[in-house]
C-alpha cells in the first residue's frame, strides 16, 4: 500500500512537470501497478460538431486550432490574433457570442493559457476560446495580452483578477490595480511556482 | 493648504464594516450631498484562495471548499463541482441520487432566497420581514440537519451521488415543509411587496436594460429581472431538470423591485419542482459504484448550474492524478457585482443600499 | 420665590427626572415586547420575570461601558451635544399635565412652551453630527436638520389650529374644551398631520432617516458609546413619550372621558388617580401605535421625505389652519368641521393610492414556461 501511494505521488510530480494538453504520458514511465492516465472522453453532440465546423470556418483567417473539452467546443488562436478573433466571435451573425461568462487562467508551467468562456444567448452556443501566453521572465511573471474589455465589458474584473493572481498584464485595460489581493502583496499566487505552503508573511 | 471653497464632493468610505454591505465589501462613494457621483468597489477582504487551495486537495476534499464559496447555498455549490467531475469521468449518477440532489438544491435555493428577502427588508428599513423569512429558513435548515448532519457546509453531495441515503421520513417531512413554505412565501409577499413605501423606494430605482445587463455579464435573478429569459435549468438542462415543468420569472422593468420580486417568485417555482420530484422519485441506489480514490481522466471540462445567485460554473483541469490541476470558479455574485458601478451612478446615497442589496451578493463567492 | 417654593420646585424636577427615567425603561421594555409580538417572537424573557429587568440590565451595561471619544472629534461640541438633545426633551415635560393637578407647572402658554422646546433638540443633533468628525455622522446631522425643520411647520400649524379653535394655549384648558366631543372626531385631519409630523420630529420609522441603521449606521450617534449614547437614547424615548402625551392631550381628550366616573367617586384623590390612569393608558396606547408603525414600515428616502413634507404636509396644514379659522369665525357647528376634515382625508388617501399604483400591472414580473424555453433552445 505504501509503495502504491509513493508511486502515485511520483506520477503526480511527473504530470506536473509537463502536463501539456493532449499529450500522452509516456507508457514506459508508468509504474508497475500505478494508475493509468486516461484522456477525457469526447462527447460532442450534433450541435457541438456543427458549431465546431462553423467556428473553424468563420475564424479561418485567425489560425484556429479546434479541440473538444468533453462536451464543449474549444478553439485556440495565437495571442496576436486574440482581439480580432474575439471580435469575430462577438459580431459574426452566425455566432453572436454576446455573453462573456468567465476568464480562466491556467498555469501550464511552460506557458499560461487564457480560457475565455463565451456564451451566445441568441443561439445557445457555448465555447471555450483559448489563447496561450508565454512566460516572460523565466516563469515568474507578466505576459502582455490585449484587453478584451472593450469587446465584452464584463471582462473587466475577470482580467483584473487574472492580473492579480497570475500576473497577466492586459494592455488597454484602464485599471490594473489589485482586485482580490491587497495592494502591497508581492508575487502572483495563482502560479504553480508561487511558494504556496511556505509563504508566511501574512 | 487653503481649503477649496468650491469643493462640494465628499468621499464616503462604505464598508468593509457596515451593516448593509452584506459582508466585508467596501465601496468608496463620492457624494455630492445626497447624490452619488462616483463609486469604486473594493473586494477581496474574504479572499481565501479557494481555487489555489483546491489544487492541493483531493477531489473529494475540494467539495468542502465549494461549500464555503456561497455559504448560504452550499448544496448548490457542491453540486456544480460534482457535476464537473462526473462529466469528466463519464459517471452515470443513479436517478434517485439526482432527484434527491434536485430536491435538496431547490430547498437550498428557497433558503437562500429567504435570506435575501429578509435582508432586503432590513436594507429598506423594515425590520419585521427578516423574522418571517428566518422562521421558514430555520425549518429548511432543520431538515438539512437531519439529512446531512449539518446546517451549513453539508458536504453531502459527493462525486457520483450522495453521501448516504436520506432518512426514512424524508418524503413526509419535505411534503410538510413545502406545505408550510408555500403559505409562508405568500405571507412574506403580502408583508412587503406591495407596501407603498417599499414600492416608492424600489420602483424605478437602479434600472438596467437587458442589453446592458448582458454586456456587463449579469446573471441569475438580476439578469432575469431585466427581461432576459436565461436560466441554466431551462437553457442548458443539467441533472434531470428537463423532466420538470416550472416557470421562469422574468421582470419587465429591470429595477430594484423586479430584482426583489424575481427571487420571491422563484421560491414558488422551486416548490413546484420539489413536488414533481417527490412524485417521480423511486427507490434505488444513491451513489454510483466508483473507486475510492477519484482519478478523473486527463482533460478539461466546464460544468455550470443555476445557483440561487445565478450561473455558477466550474472550469476544471485534470492531469489524471487525484488532485485537480486547476479549478476555476465562475462566481455569479462576482459578475453581478460588476454592475454596481453603472447602477449607482447618480443614484441617491440611500439607494446605494437598496441597489447593492438587490444584487444579492455573497462575499464568500465574490472573493473566493 | 421663597426658599420653600424653590425647594418644592426642585423636588418636582428631580421627581420628574426619576419618573421619566422609569417611563423610558418601561417604554424600551414595551417596545421590545411589542416588536417581538409583531415579529412572532416573545421578546426579552430571561432577566427578571418576563424579562422586566432586561432594560435595567441594559442601562447598567451602558453606564459602565467605556466612553470612547474619537481622536479627531471636536471635543467640546462632542460632549455638549447629548446634553443639548436631552435638556429640551426633558424640559418639555415641565408643562405637560397628566391630570388637572399632576403637573409641574401648568403654564397658560403651555402649548407654546412645549412647541418651542421640541424644536431645540435639532441643535444638539447637528452638533453631534459635526463634533463626531465622522462622515456618516455629518450626513446624519445634516439630514436631521433638514428633516426636523421641514416637519416642524406642520406640527406648529396643527397646534395653531387647535389654539384658534379653543382660544387658548393652556393644555388643561384644551382638555376641558374637548369635554363633549374630543378633537379626534372634530379634527381627524389635524390628528393625521400631527401624528405623521410628530413621527418625523421624533425620527422614528418610517422617518428614521437621520439615524438610518442600514445607510448612515446611526447617523449623529455613530461615534457615541456608553453613557453619552444612553443620554441620546433617553432623549429619544422621552420625546416619543412627549409626542404621545401631546397627541392624547390635544386629540384624545386627555383625562376628560372619565369625568363621570371622577364625579361619581367624589373623593379628590381618587378622582385624580382615575384621571391620571386614563391619560396614562391613552399615552401608552399612542406609544404602542408608534411602535407598531416601526414594526411595519420600511424607511423613506430623503428626497421622498422632503417631498412629503413640503408638497403634502405643509400645504395641508395651511389648509387645516384656514379651515379651523373659518369655522371659528363663522361659528360652524363641530360636525361640519368634522365632515370637511373626513372628506379631505378620504380624497387625500384616494389620490395617493392612485398616484402610487399608476402602473397598470401590479406585478411586473411575468412567468415563462421552462419547457417552452427548453424546446425553443433545442430546435
Amino acid at each position: 500500500m505504501e509503495q502504491d501511494s509513493s508511486q502515485s505521488s511520483e506520477s503526480t510530480n511527473k504530470d506536473n512537470e509537463a502536463p501539456t494538453q493532449g499529450e500522452e504520458i509516456a507508457p514506459s514511465a508508468a509504474p508497475r501497478r500505478g494508475p493509468q492516465v486516461q484522456l477525457a472522453p469526447e462527447m460532442l453532440d450534433q450541435a457541438g460538431e456543427g458549431l465546431s465546423v462553423l467556428v473553424a470556418g468563420e475564424l479561418a483567417m485567425h489560425d484556429p486550432v479546434m479541440g473538444v473539452a468533453v462536451d464543449q467546443v474549444e478553439v485556440e488562436v495565437p495571442i496576436q490574433n486574440l482581439e480580432a478573433a474575439a471580435l469575430v466571435l462577438r459580431d459574426n451573425m452566425k455566432l453572436r457570442f454576446n455573453y462573456f461568462r468567465c476568464l480562466a487562467t491556467v498555469d501550464y508551467q511552460e506557458y499560461l493559457e487564457l480560457v475565455y468562456l463565451l456564451y451566445s444567448t441568441e443561439y445557445g452556443y457555448q465555447i471555450m476560446f483559448k489563447s496561450r501566453v508565454p512566460y516572460t521572465e523565466g516563469g515568474s511573471s507578466t505576459a502582455t495580452v490585449p484587453s478584451l474589455r472593450k469587446i465584452w465589458p464584463a471582462a473587466d474584473w475577470h482580467e483584473r483578477e487574472s492580473h492579480d493572481l497570475f500576473g497577466v498584464f492586459f494592455s488597454g485595460h484602464p485599471n490594473m490595480e489589485p482586485l482580490l489581493l491587497y495592494d502591497e502583496f508581492e508575487g502572483f499566487p495563482g502560479l504553480k511556482s508561487f511558494p504556496f505552503n511556505e509563504y508566511e508573511d501574512w | 493648504m487653503e481649503p477649496d471653497a468650491n469643493l462640494v464632493e465628499m468621499m464616503v468610505n462604505m464598508g468593509p464594516q457596515h451593516p448593509s454591505t452584506h459582508g466585508v465589501f467596501r465601496m468608496v462613494l463620492k457624494v455630492d450631498g445626497e447624490r452619488i457621483v462616483d463609486v469604486e468597489p473594493h473586494i477581496g477582504y474574504l479572499h481565501r484562495g479557494s481555487e489555489k487551495l483546491s489544487e492541493s486537495e483531493t477531489y473529494s476534499q475540494v467539495v468542502t471548499l465549494f461549500d464555503r464559496l456561497d455559504y448560504v447555498s452550499n448544496l448548490n455549490n457542491e453540486l456544480v463541482f460534482c457535476m464537473a467531475v462526473e462529466k469528466l469521468m463519464s459517471i452515470d449518477v443513479p436517478e434517485r441520487a439526482q432527484y434527491m440532489r434536485i430536491i435538496l438544491c431547490e430547498l437550498n435555493r428557497i433558503a437562500s432566497h429567504l435570506l435575501f428577502y429578509g435582508t432586503y427588508g432590513l436594507d429598506a428599513g423594515a425590520i419585521t420581514p427578516i423574522m418571517y423569512s428566518f422562521r421558514e429558513r430555520e425549518r429548511i435548515q432543520n431538515l438539512f440537519e437531519s439529512v446531512t448532519g449539518a446546517r451549513m457546509m453539508h458536504n453531502f453531495i459527493r462525486i457520483g451521488g450522495l453521501k448516504e441515503e436520506v432518512p426514512v421520513d424524508f418524503t413526509r417531512r419535505v411534503k410538510d415543509l413545502i406545505g408550510q413554505l408555500s403559505t409562508a412565501i405568500d405571507e412574506c409577499d403580502t408583508l412587503l411587496s406591495q407596501n407603498e413605501i417599499f414600492l416608492s423606494r424600489t420602483k424605478g430605482v437602479g434600472v438596467i436594460s437587458a442589453q446592458a445587463a448582458l454586456e456587463i455579464g449579469m446573471t441569475g435573478p438580476p439578469l432575469r429581472a431585466s427581461g432576459v429569459v436565461e436560466d441554466v435549468r431551462a437553457t442548458d438542462p443539467y441533472q434531470l431538470y428537463d423532466r420538470f415543468d416550472f416557470g421562469i420569472p422574468v421582470g419587465t422593468n429591470g429595477d430594484a423591485w423586479d430584482r426583489y420580486y424575481v427571487p420571491l417568485e422563484e421560491m414558488r417555482q422551486s416548490i413546484l419542482i420539489i413536488e414533481q420530484a417527490l412524485e417521480q422519485v423511486e427507490a434505488g441506489p444513491v451513489v454510483a459504484q466508483l473507486r475510492r480514490i477519484t482519478r478523473p481522466p486527463k482533460g478539461v471540462v466546464f460544468a455550470h448550474a443555476e445557483n440561487p445567485r445565478g450561473d455558477l460554473g466550474v472550469y476544471l483541469v485534470s492531469d489524471g492524478t487525484d488532485k485537480p490541476y486547476r479549478v476555476k470558479v465562475r462566481p455569479p455574485s462576482f459578475c453581478n457585482l460588476q454592475a454596481l458601478k453603472p447602477l449607482l451612478s447618480n443614484a441617491y446615497l440611500a439607494d446605494a443600499v437598496i441597489i447593492l442589496g438587490s444584487l444579492d451578493i455573497i462575499l464568500g463567492e465574490v472573493d473566493r | 420665590m421663597s426658599i420653600v417654593e424653590f425647594g418644592i420646585l426642585n423636588l418636582w424636577v428631580s421627581g420628574l427626572l426619576l419618573v421619566l427615567s422609569v417611563v423610558v425603561l418601561s417604554l424600551i421594555y414595551l417596545e421590545r415586547k411589542v416588536l417581538g409580538r409583531l415579529q412572532m417572537r416573545i421578546g426579552p424573557m430571561r432577566v427578571g420575570p418576563y424579562g422586566t429587568l432586561q432594560t435595567i440590565a441594559d442601562a447598567i451595561k451602558l453606564i459602565t461601558k467605556e466612553d470612547i471619544q474619537p481622536e479627531w472629534a471636536d471635543k467640546r461640541v462632542y460632549w455638549v451635544a447629548p446634553v443639548l438633545v436631552f435638556i429640551p426633551s426633558f424640559m418639555v415635560w415641565v408643562a405637560i399635565p397628566f391630570s388637572s393637578r399632576i403637573v409641574v407647572q401648568d403654564l397658560d402658554l403651555g402649548l407654546f412652551y412645549v412647541m418651542a422646546f421640541l424644536v431645540l433638540s435639532i441643535v444638539g443633533l447637528v452638533m453631534a453630527g459635526w463634533g463626531s468628525a465622522n462622515k456618516y455622522a455629518v450626513i446624519g446631522g445634516l439630514r436631521a436638520a433638514g428633516q426636523l425643520v421641514s416637519y416642524e411647520i406642520p406640527v406648529i400649524m396643527v397646534v395653531a389650529g387647535i389654539a384658534i379653535l379653543t382660544q387658548s394655549l393652556s393644555l388643561s384648558y384644551i382638555v376641558e374644551q374637548q369635554q363633549p366631543v374630543p378633537f379626534i372626531v372634530v379634527l381627524p385631519l389635524g390628528l393625521f398631520l400631527f401624528f405623521i409630523a410628530g413621527l418625523a420630529e421624533l425620527g422614528r420609522t418610517p422617518f428614521d432617516i437621520y439615524e438610518a441603521e442600514s445607510e448612515v449606521v446611526g447617523g449623529p450617534f455613530v461615534e457615541y458609546s456608553g453613557a453619552h449614547w444612553a443620554v441620546f437614547f433617553l432623549a429619544e424615548y422621552v420625546s416619543t413619550f412627549a409626542i404621545a402625551a401631546l397627541t392624547s392631550l390635544l386629540f384624545l381628550g386627555g383625562w376628560g372621558w372619565s369625568s363621570p366616573i371622577q364625579e361619581w367617586v367624589g373623593n379628590p384623590i381618587g378622582a385624580e388617580a382615575i384621571a391620571f390612569g386614563e391619560m396614562f393608558i391613552k399615552t401608552y396606547l399612542v406609544v404602542v401605535v408608534i411602535f407598531w408603525v416601526r414594526g411595519t414600515f420600511p424607511r423613506f428616502r430623503i428626497d421622498q421625505l422632503m417631498a412629503l413634507g413640503w408638497k403634502v404636509m405643509v400645504p395641508l396644514s395651511f389648509v387645516f389652519v384656514l379651515l379651523v379659522a373659518f369655522a371659528t369665525f363663522y361659528g360652524w357647528p363641530w360636525w361640519v368641521l368634522s365632515a370637511i376634515n373626513v372628506v379631505v382625508l378620504i380624497t387625500l388617501g384616494w389620490y395617493y393610492h392612485k398616484m402610487m399604483h399608476r402602473d397598470d400591472a401590479p406585478v411586473s414580473v411575468v412567468l415563462h414556461s421552462a419547457r417552452e424555453v427548453r424546446d425553443a433552445r433545442q430546435s
